[in-house]
């Protein structure tokens, strides 16, 4: 950096280059220099809150965010931020009314229809989140936003089946994480890890410096283990797999005790040790990995 | 929905925000503690989810539904029949019936409850811990389980 004296605007655009590329402690570096001489600039100050959040200090984000928003009550961006943050900890009763208030001011923004939709999908309010998704549709139909709430409420109705949703955010943004996430959940939740490890780890290697990708990669690659492999059927059925094995291993136990003694005591030592296995090992390898 | 009624806080009403306590301990909870288990557990995730007045009466409907079926089945003497498949004491095999009927119970209130576990699935939420939930139902659900065992052994 030069001597040469900045305006606050100049030194917000430098930030914004290093967030935009995550070079989170050049953004930071470069803000508190800026806030020393103008600590009252909300640009500054919320640019400042976003290096915060984006390396999850959701804390000393909100406090920031907040004196933005003291300042000027009415910036957007800011109050977009807040939003998220209020959601990320779990307040999401203000997070909602945050939202609605952006939306009453920006009523055709598709995008906040879909952050809307979002927190509504994990305020576990479905049919709403699912037609705030239409709604913001409605704006603008190939929004990515919109499309990921979508194709999430698809998910999240109708599991493995054919994904309308899904596929119409593929179509229209087949390159954005937010295709990637839902295409990764969607596959994941039919049992189908393999692919989901494949896509995830290719889009990480387009940006490894996305910490959410490492960590969905990581716990991926944990799932697809050759070691867990054997316990395909408990996560691509879940509970309804295990309540099939439980039924059956005692059906299928008692009819060898009673038709074929001889080969009972080894199946039965069989399924308990997969029942042991299933319990013990998913929590095993995620220290190990 | 018209759009008015979409930007109407929907969140304001909870004292909590609505959440689901891990499918691990309802699984376990109806394993254990037969369908008073799973019915209890269910009660709990239902009043986190703010719907209890809805969904409580579906609940006691699947619990009471469970015991009357197993008391049927006794009845016609299919449950002796199987006994004698299954071999064992008849106290035994009660307990395995009642297990199922949890684990079948488990199924049903699941269904009922699918969007709401899927939704917090793919959204990913933390669940809740169940601990309290899930011991409180293991205990009264057992106790249940001991008492229909007993009765249905003298009638």
């Amino acid at each position: 950096m030069n001597d040469t004296p900045q305006s606050a605007a100049v030194i917000a655009e430098q930030a914004f280059y290093f967030i935009e590329r995550r070079r989170l402690e050049d953004a930071r570096r470069v803000l508190s220099q800026g806030l020393k001489e103008f600590p009252q600039d909300a640009d500054l100050l919320f640019h400042s809150a976003q290096v915060e959040w984006l390396a999850d200090r959701n804390k000393e984000a909100e406090e920031t965010v907040r004196q933005v928003l003291v300042s000027d009550p009415f910036h957007p961006p800011a109050r977009q931020l807040l939003a998220s943050i209020l959601t990320e900890t779990g307040e999401f009763a203000d997070a909602e009314l945050l939202l609605i208030s952006l939306l009453r001011d920006f009523p055709e923004s598709p995008d906040l229809y879909g952050r809307y939709s979002r927190l509504m999908l994990r305020a576990l309010h479905l049919d709403k989140a699912e037609q705030l998704a239409r709604e913001g549709l409605r704006y603008d139909p190939e929004n990515d936003e919109c499309l990921m709430a979508a194709a999430l409420c698809e998910t999240a109705r109708s599991g493995a089946r054919p994904n309308q949703g899904l596929e119409k955010l593929l179509k229209a943004h087949p390159e954005s994480l937010s295709s990637v996430h839902a295409l990764v959940v969607a596959l994941v939740d039919a049992g189908r890890i393999n692919e989901a490890h494949r896509i995830a780890q290719g889009a990480m290697r387009g940006d490894p410096a996305n910490e959410h990708l490492v960590s969905l990669v990581r716990e991926l690659r944990i799932q697809n283990h050759w070691s867990m492999k054997p316990l395909w059927p408990l996560q691509r059925w879940g509970w309804g797999a295990s309540a099939v094995m439980w039924i059956g291993g005692i059906v299928v136990l008692r009819s060898l005790y009673n038709f074929a003694p001889e080969v009972a005591t080894p199946v039965s030592f069989a399924w308990l040790g997969y029942c042991i296995y299933s319990w013990v090992w998913p929590p095993l390898i995620r220290r190990i990995l | 929905m018209s759009s008015d009624d979409l930007l109407r806080p929907t969140l304001s009403d909870y004292r909590k925000p609505p959440s689901l306590y891990n499918s691990t301990g309802f699984f376990l909870s109806a394993f254990f503690g037969g369908p008073v288990g799973a019915g209890l557990y269910a009660a709990a995730n239902t009043f986190r989810l703010g719907r209890l007045a809805r969904d409580l009466p579906v609940i006691i409907a699947i619990t009471a539904g469970a015991f009357l079926l197993l008391i049927e089945l006794d009845g016609m003497g299919v449950l002796a029949r199987l006994g004698s498949y299954l071999g064992g004491t008849k106290a035994r095999n009660l307990e395995i019936y009642v297990r199922a009927m949890g684990i079948a119970s488990f199924g049903a209130i699941y269904l009922l409850h699918r969007g709401y576990f899927r939704a917090a699935r793919v959204s990913g939420v933390t669940p809740l811990k169940g601990w309290i939930p899930g011991i409180a139902a293991v205990l009264a659900g057992y106790a249940a389980n001991i008492a229909f065992i007993a009765w249905i052994q003298h009638h």
